[in-house]
């Protein structure tokens, strides 16, 4: 007698599942990316950056999705601080439990913190809002602070150092520096999409966050961070390389001209909140 | 009678048939050494009757299973199969790294059809070398490429369509690992599937918790239900067609058990248990001691070498690491490596006495 899963059988049943699975995938695909889009928005190359360096046996090209948050640690750049609003409130609306045992003020040197595994979240990303006016008031505040400094002691070598650093900190505000602030985080999308409505300003995408501790003016408390965001890299297709090679190639030879951001970005976010590129411009455009 | 010697000439797999050409090669040079002693001789017509009865028997063997008929043939054998699974190994980047070196030159549709089309290539290359070629070297290693294809087609769909990363590409990949496993013969395509799986099922229990998937390895106790089903699947679905499949099954079943029981058993802070972090070490490292003394009790009771020989190895493990966390620090050196050599002299005594009671068991069963 022939064995149930005879070897014909099982290559016939990988063959089926090859295309199954290859068709369930691209089904999901096309999921999302038809109908309405959930986000359509125009970025540019400070929150869509082309990488720092390419790698020659990969020719591929993704351009990395560059988000800040405001934090209390000003200047503190990037995403890995605690945004200002993440406090233990929003941290129990997302499921996370606090107790008294959460963040202990002491513990013993053995004892080390049971830190909650990171979850997924919704959060909500702001495009050129009130956060990026935020960063930049802040940025012209430190500048003004030194400037005040600079003109008391106009011979302090360090004081001059941090003169120019503010002036240039605020330079990259206004021209380099990503103007997309992560502001809230939910677990429900369509919560946050109707009061985040304006599709072309706020993008809804999947994340995750997790709890931290942190020693704030002497006093131990429990902060939320954001993770990471689940798709935080964009595939560009061939039909856009051209744009991208040649800036990629000026880069190279150090020849820069120009120096804010040289291109826009349409990107679409899908029902799925997977994002795709509609459309690539130079900024002259 | 005639039911038996049918049964001992149609082995099921190859490794029974192996064992069973070894058994003839190891009659004949007994048989030569008896004579040579004057203990028996047999006649010529007798001495005729048997070399035709094997060669009869080799070359049906042979045919069937393709087995290794002498000494010189099994040791080609061997060099064969770690040529082939380098060869496997080698293939499967290979394949990463030109598509990886290609892949952005080519619009999204080439780029989808391609990795569409070369797990099933791949696919099919291996059924026909299954067909062709009853060794089953070459079926491994293309199997091997076709995996690596289809673990390439997933991950490149990810990164096109900017896909969000998800733990059910594991289950696809498993289910694939397995069924090439089994249709090729391939313990090293088994093992794959076993981990596709194991990451597969822990990442469902992690996600159970609430917690992002890609940290389910961050709970270590959420490998001990895929631990569980890894070990005892061919106690329940014997596997005697394949050779070695209970095995791996089995050491796989164990190392996704035991090496989180090491872990929980020095870092108590990342188990799912809210007790204190000494309470919680000292749980596992009792659950550690207990659970690899039973495997290799367990291991003597069904004659599993693999089992006892993991279980050893862990016992091993569980008693180094607590020596290590109770002496390193406050006794001289000399004398901790002392006590770890006297510790190793004791359990080989424990394991002579353990083997004079199986050979005596032997002896009283066979009198």
């Amino acid at each position: 007698m022939k064995p149930v899963f005879s070897p014909n059988r099982l290559f016939g049943l990988g063959f089926v599942l090859l295309l199954a699975v290859n068709i369930f995938v691209l089904l999901g695909v096309a999921a999302n990316r038809s109908g309405k889009p959930e986000t359509l928005i125009e970025l540019t190359e400070r929150e869509l950056a082309l990488p720092y360096k390419t790698n020659d046996e990969n020719s591929g090209l993704a351009l990395k999705l560059d988000w800040r948050i405001i934090s209390d640690n000003y200047p503190f750049y990037g995403h890995w601080g605690a945004p200002i609003w993440f406090n233990a409130q929003k941290l129990i609306e997302l499921g996370f439990t606090i107790d008294e045992t959460t963040c202990p003020v002491e513990h013993s040197k053995r004892e080390r913190e049971k830190e909650p595994l990171p979850k997924n979240a919704f959060i909500v990303f702001e495009y050129d809002g009130k956060a990026y006016q935020e960063a930049l008031k802040r940025a012209e505040e430190s500048l003004n602070k030194t400037a005040a400094a600079l003109k008391a002691n106009k011979t302090d070598k360090d004081t001059q150092d941090r003169f120019k650093e503010a002036r240039r900190r605020l330079e990259r505000e206004r021209t380099t520096e990503s103007r997309l602030f992560a502001i809230d985080v939910g677990l429900n999308a369509g919560k946050l999409r109707e009061r985040y409505s304006d599709r072309s300003k706020f993008i809804i995408m999947p994340g995750v966050v997790k709890l931290t501790c942190r020693c704030h003016k002497n006093k131990k408390e429990v902060v939320g961070r954001i993770s990471d965001i689940r798709v935080n890299k964009i595939n560009v297709p061939l039909m856009y390389r051209k744009l991208f090679d040649s800036i990629l190639a000026q880069d190279k030879s150090g020849k820069r001209e120009q120096k804010g951001p040289r291109y826009k970005i349409e990107v679409a976010y899908g029902s799925r909140f997977e994002p795709w590129i509609r459309t690539v411009n130079t900024s002259d455009d | 009678m005639k039911h038996t010697e049918e049964k001992q000439t149609s082995p099921k797999s190859k490794a029974d048939a192996q064992q069973r050409a070894d058994q003839i090669r190891y009659f004949q040079a007994e048989l030569e050494l008896i004579e040579h002693e004057n203990v028996v001789s047999l006649d010529k017509k007798q001495r005729s009757a048997i070399a035709a009865y094997h060669e009869k028997l080799l070359s049906h063997l042979s045919d069937l299973f393709d087995i290794d008929i002498s000494k010189r043939e099994k040791q080609l054998s061997l060099g064969m199969k770690i040529a082939s699974f380098l060869g496997a190994l080698g293939l499967a980047a290979s394949v990463f790294f030109l598509f990886y070196q290609f892949w952005g030159r080519f619009s999204t549709d080439i780029q989808v059809f391609i990795l569409i089309a070369s797990p099933i290539m791949a696919l099919a290359v291996t059924m026909v070398a299954a067909h062709r070629e009853h060794t089953g070297y070459f079926s491994k290693l293309f199997g091997m490429v076709a995996f690596a294809c289809f673990v390439l087609n997933l991950s490149m769909f990810g990164q096109i369509f900017n896909i969000i990363p998800s733990y059910k590409a594991f289950l696809a990949w498993g289910a694939f690992a397995l069924i090439l496993a089994y249709a090729s013969n391939t313990r090293l395509l088994l093992a794959a599937g076993i981990i596709c799986f194991a990451c597969f099922l822990s990442a469902v229990a992690g996600t159970w918790s609430g917690i992002y998937w890609i940290h389910f390895g961050e709970r270590p106790e959420n490998f001990f239900l895929p631990a569980m089903l890894i070990f005892f699947l061919p106690y329940f679905i014997p596997h005697r067609r394949f050779t070695g499949f209970e095995v791996i099954y089995r050491v796989f079943g164990m190392l996704f058990f035991f090496i989180p029981v090491l872990i929980l058993a020095n870092w108590g802070h990342i188990s799912y248990i809210h007790l204190n972090n000494d309470t919680i070490e000292v749980i596992y490292q009792i659950a550690g001691f207990l659970f690899s003394a039973s495997a290799i009790w367990f291991g003597i009771r069904k004659n599993w070498s693999d089992v006892i020989n993991t279980g050893n190895v862990f016992f091993v493990l569980f008693l180094y690491t607590k020596f290590y966390d109770w002496w390193w620090d406050w006794m001289p050196k000399y004398l901790f490596f002392l006590v770890i050599g006297l510790t190793a002299i004791l359990a080989m005594l424990i394991l002579k006495r353990l083997r004079k009671t199986g050979i005596d068991n032997v002896q009283e069963a066979s009198g």
